[in-house]
């Protein structure tokens, strides 16, 4: 089954940042990494991505700059920053804590009756 | 002969009609279509068949707009609106007394500057006085565009 939009929506941004973190990337790549990551489930709607690009880059976590693509054609790429790093790390730990309060109560371990 | 560059051209103008954006977001944009172009290319369809399906990836014109307008900046955002205004204004009906007003309020302006000019009124005073035309003057046209826009709503229903 799909993820709901919902689903989709918060996990962007720990998945654009984790893209980015093992190297500079752009819009059209990251939808068919993400497309691949997920194995064809998580379907990015392709106009959704670059306004969360650039509000990542307003808030200084990516920047960006024009390079040349292997066609001539000139490409914005993005680079993880050094606050985004930070931003990361913290996404993952609470999305790392989520998966345990998960995994504890599938486990019953929580359940007091 | 189908002309690629030209469609997504066309197809990019289309998208940020108002022309409110960045060259470097049109740019961002069709780097995207021209890699889903590309590829379906590899795949084997015709320029033609890669440019609409591409177009139909990437998403309703109206829906990447609304994208695109919740990462405006604020001057972005006037500068949307007052496009909007001005194709608001392209209304046969309102040319007339928009004009007019605008003559009129030209007309008030250059009476109070010339009056201004040959009064005794200091320097100060007299750029004060006109930079005070100059909201009214805005605000004078809003309420006409408003009026005529509810009088033009009246008239249609």
């Amino acid at each position: 089954m799909p993820p709901s939009k919902d689903m989709v929506a918060a996990s962007a941004i720990p998945l654009i940042l984790s893209i980015l973190k093992s190297g500079d990337s752009y819009g059209y790549a990251i939808i068919q990494q993400v497309r691949e990551l997920s194995g064809g489930e998580m379907e990015w709607a392709d106009g959704m991505l670059y306004p969360i690009l650039h509000r990542l880059e307003r808030r200084r976590l990516v920047k960006s700059y024009w390079g040349t693509a292997d066609t001539g054609r000139k490409r914005k790429y993005y680079r993880l920053h050094r606050s985004g790093v930070e931003e990361l790390a913290e996404l993952r730990a609470h999305w790392d804590k989520l998966h345990g309060m998960l995994h504890r109560l599938e486990g019953g371990e929580l359940c007091s009756t | 002969m189908f002309d690629l560059d030209r469609a997504v051209a066309t197809w990019t103008e289309s998208v940020f009609a108002d022309r409110c954006v960045s060259d470097a977001r049109v740019a961002e944009l069709k780097d995207h279509l021209y890699c889903e172009i590309e590829r379906l290319r590899a795949e084997g369809h015709s320029a033609e068949q890669a440019f609409q399906s591409a177009v139909a990836t990437l998403g309703e014109t109206t829906a990447l707009a609304a994208e695109a307008a919740k990462d405006r900046s604020v001057l972005a955002t006037a500068c949307v609106a007052l496009a909007r205004a001005e194709r608001r204004d392209l209304r046969r009906a309102f040319r007339a007394p928009l004009m007019a007003h605008a003559i009129l309020w030209a007309a008030v302006m250059l009476g109070i500057a010339l009056m201004l000019s040959k009064s005794a009124t200091p320097d100060s005073l007299s750029f004060l006085t006109i930079s005070l035309l100059v909201p009214c003057w805005w605000a004078s046209e809003q309420i006409l565009r408003r009026a005529l826009e509810q009088g033009a709503a009246g008239h249609g229903r």
